[in-house]
């Protein structure tokens, strides 16, 4: 343990705000995708399974092939096909989202666990080849703007909207509804995937099980708080990033004992959040409802 | 111009429409009148491209086409008012008008599509402040912008071939972008006769200019006021097609209906005896069962007082939005109102007076409890839907007080009591009978279902809110009969409806609700009022007397 005298607020601000910020970006990510969806009127609770797709897929593929890109781009692939199989159930064979959705994060939690276990066996130490946080920093900063004013002033923009709100108005005005949510859906599989392979090509160098812990719905949670704005996702997600931060300072100051309570803060504080902004937030009118003619 | 040919749709077992022949030219209105489930809205669905044929071929300038989305429809120029509104509620005027922007617009830009959708309205002598969300606006507004949409939005497709060289043609001038047939579905449900009359001169003035316009309703005089030719549709066939200089109201009723209809009787009650003097027990016994709210205020009501007494009907009418759902919310205890109170009483049988009047006194307290409410919207505040219909009438508060078993409730008297019920009320459910879902039911017979529950048991006044809309000539019958019954049993009865052939049809006495008022005064119209004072009322356009 760190001696008390030597902590002092001033030396420790910068690196409290790298942290914070190293931990929101995952969250940003998901929930920048999740925020198109639930635009759009799905409903995918299946962030979790999504991230944890990526993260494997990111840390395997960048693995074997040697390459960061392009592990992102099986980080990416891996989300987007893991969101395929959501929206083939819950649009086109219009099954209930919350089913699926958690159906998602079981599937994607078993599989990445079996196949991670399989391949140790077989490489015995998977390394990522890794990526410096910035990258994804980068993507976060340039999607924020470009989300906000894509909804806001574009023709798809105004069509994912519309879908998200009154799909039978959308439908009556040309608009291909299943389309644009399969579209949006995609979208966010593959921000999640993007997510993911923050956690284990950036943030650490190999997948773990289960190493979203939570965070998915976290991401979907900063949704809500954020108000289906992009900016609002930005700022959620750099509160919950602090909140999940700030254990490792917090840790040195108030010693072990109360550790796991610190652990459990961004828990806490989502479970906040939605008891607070849930009822009475902008929700899309027509979120989590199938569209039939 | 619009040919369908031995047109058929089925949905599953379900005829909707049965090779059914319909044309309409250029510069022509065409009525399509037809009882609720007639098929009038699938026709309109057919040609709109929300729904394809099973059998029979439509064809457009001549040529069979497939008119598979409603992009398809768009791109022929063919617009389409849908029954229901088809616009974001959360979205402008403008956001609601680019959804329909072709392909190629990527950029929404608000200030231009307000000018362009501002200039549209202009065209047809509207005006309209399209950066306002459509939320905000009231029922009339939004049907303009639903018209405004049929007639100017675009195609939004990826063109054909074909298509796009008739669209480039189009685009060489910009009034040829127009729709050049509409199809109107009820589109004056929700407007005033004012209002009505005013989009009936846009339509004429549309036919003019050489477009062809389809306006389905079930009401007779619109179709008679507006239209060049009617035709009829029941059960999924045409029954019959004629000029309208060539027939007359009755015989169109009685075709749609399918028997003779005694439309024109009146159900008010023989004598008023609101003004006419009666002896001094009798006022008094009527004035138990009375219905009496005093200064209500909530929302958009404004210190709102209405006496209804015994044995009569005060009709309610008004358009939507001025304070009718406040009210109903109210009355049926769902809303605390900001102030005043109201109170109701129970028509009594001879010998019982005393008794009846304590209850009645007690009662005011929370009068709610002998109303007997018939609400406006019976899909979701009437029934419940994955409930059986005995499920359903054991929300009466009556039949579960008559159902109350030792241990527990009874539900084979509840059952029993269901099935002669819908015996007596002519509700027609499956094999399945008081064990059908009310889901399964059609809008007639739920409604026909929520009326008996709310009638049967209690003998207190009666609140009904729009209780026929959406019904068949049939059914509405019914349902209207049964009000005048309760009237006749010496109950209160308040009749709040925006539909004003039924107003004029029940009532006993006559008022309008306008932006949360009473108006004229509280010694309201007496029945034979003319439509024309009635109308200007619901418009805004004549205060009542006394007005603060």
């Amino acid at each position: 343990m760190i001696p008390m005298e030597i902590f002092s607020w001033r030396d420790m601000a910068l690196p409290m705000m790298l942290t914070a910020l190293a931990f929101a970006m995952p969250l940003l990510l998901a929930a920048l995708g999740e925020l198109v969806g639930e635009r759009a009127g799905v409903l995918n609770i299946g962030l979790e399974g999504m991230m944890l797709g990526g993260a494997w897929a990111g840390a395997t593929a960048s693995f074997a092939a040697g390459s960061a890109p392009l592990g992102l781009l099986g980080a990416v692939a891996a989300g987007m096909a893991l969101a395929g199989v959501f929206a083939l159930l819950t649009i086109t064979l219009k099954a209930d989202a919350v089913v699926a959705g958690t159906g998602l994060n079981l599937f994607a939690l078993g599989l990445t666990g079996t196949l991670h276990r399989a391949l140790g066996e077989r490489w015995s130490e998977v390394r990522s080849a890794t990526l410096p946080e910035w990258v994804f920093a980068l993507i976060g900063a340039v999607l924020v703007p470009l989300l906000w004013w894509g909804l806001k002033s574009t023709r798809p923009g105004l069509q994912l909207r519309a879908v998200g709100e009154y799909p039978a108005a959308a439908d009556t005005a040309g608009v291909r509804v299943s389309r644009v949510r399969w579209r949006a859906t995609l979208f966010n599989g593959a921000l999640c995937g993007l997510a993911g392979a923050f956690l284990s090509m950036s943030h650490t160098d190999s997948f773990g099980e289960n190493m979203t812990a939570g965070r998915g719905f976290i991401a979907l949670a900063i949704v809500i708080f954020g108000r289906w704005n992009p900016w609002g996702a930005l700022g959620g997600a750099l509160l919950f990033g602090a909140a999940e931060g700030s254990q490792f300072f917090l840790q040195s100051k108030i010693g072990t004992t109360f550790y796991p309570l610190l652990l459990a803060l961004p828990y806490a504080l989502t479970l906040l959040v939605l008891a607070g902004f849930a009822g009475r937030s902008p929700a899309p009118a027509a979120l989590g409802q199938a569209y039939e003619r | 111009m619009l040919e369908l040919r031995g047109v058929t749709k089925r949905f599953g077992d379900f005829t909707a429409l049965e090779s059914v022949d319909f044309a309409i030219g250029a510069g022509e209105i065409v009525g399509l009148l037809g009882e609720n489930g007639a098929g009038k809205s699938t026709l309109m669905n057919l040609v709109g491209g929300l729904h394809q044929p099973n059998g029979g071929e439509i064809r457009w300038d001549g040529e069979a086409v497939h008119l598979t989305s409603p992009r398809d429809a768009t791109a022929r120029r063919i617009g389409v008012v849908h029954q229901h509104f088809m616009l974001v509620p959360v979205f402008s005027v403008a956001e609601n008008m680019a959804l329909h922007a072709p392909q190629a617009v990527a950029v929404f830009h608000a200030d231009e599509w307000a000018a362009r959708v501002e200039a549209w309205a202009r065209a047809l002598g509207w005006r309209v402040d399209a950066r306002r969300r459509v939320e905000e606006l009231s029922v009339g507004e939004r049907q303009r912008i639903e018209i405004l949409k049929a007639l100017f939005a675009r195609t939004t497709s990826q063109k054909t071939k074909a298509e796009s060289e008739a669209e480039s043609e189009a685009e060489s001038d910009d009034a040829d972008e127009t729709a050049r047939l509409l199809l109107l579905d009820e589109p004056t449900a929700n407007l005033t006769p004012g209002e009505a009359d005013e989009l009936f001169d846009v339509l004429r003035g549309l036919r003019a200019r050489g477009c062809g316009i389809v306006f389905v309703s079930h009401k007779l005089r619109e179709v008679m006021a507006l239209c060049d030719r009617v035709v009829v549709l029941r059960r999924g066939r045409v029954v019959g097609e004629h000029p309208v200089s060539q027939t007359d109201a009755a015989r169109l009723a009685t075709l749609m209906v399918g028997r003779e209809i005694s439309a024109a009787r009146p159900l008010r009650a023989t004598s008023d005896h609101a003004a006419v003097p009666s002896p001094a027990e009798a006022v008094a016994a009527l004035d138990d069962a009375h219905l009496t709210i005093r200064n209500l205020r909530c929302g958009v009501l404004r210190d709102f007082s209405l006496q209804v007494h015994g044995a009569e009907i005060v009709g309610l009418a008004g358009v939507d939005g001025n304070g009718q759902q406040e009210l109903m919310e109210v009355l049926g205890g769902l809303r605390a109102p900001d102030a005043g109170t109201f109170e109701a009483g129970e028509a009594q049988t001879p010998g019982e007076t005393a008794n009846a009047t304590r209850r009645a006194g007690e009662a005011s307290g929370s009068a709610a409890r002998t109303l007997s409410i018939i609400p406006a919207d019976r899909q979701s505040v009437g029934l419940i839907h994955s409930f059986d219909l005995a499920e359903n009438m054991a929300l009466s508060r009556d039949l579960r007080a008559a159902c109350r078993g030792r241990f527990a409730f009874d539900w084979t008297h509840a059952r029993r009591t269901t099935r002669d019920l819908m015996e007596r009320f002519d509700v027609r459910a499956s094999a399945t009978r008081e064990r059908t879902p009310a889901a399964n039911l059609s809008g007639g017979n739920a409604q026909k279902l929520v009326v008996a529950r709310a009638l049967q048991w209690s003998r207190g006044a009666v609140v009904a809110a729009e209780p026929t809309r959406g019904l068949d000539v049939s059914a509405a019958r019914f349902v209207r009969e049964q009000l005048r019954r309760a009237a006749d049993e010496g109950r209160a009865v308040l009749l709040i409806s925006t539909d004003l052939d039924e107003i004029f049809e029940l009532s006993d006495r006559i008022g309008v609700l306008y932006e949360g008022r009473l108006l004229p005064d509280e010694n309201l119209l007496p029945s034979g009022a003319s439509r024309e004072t009635i109308g200007a009322m619901m418009g805004g356009l004549v205060q009542g007397k006394g007005q603060k």
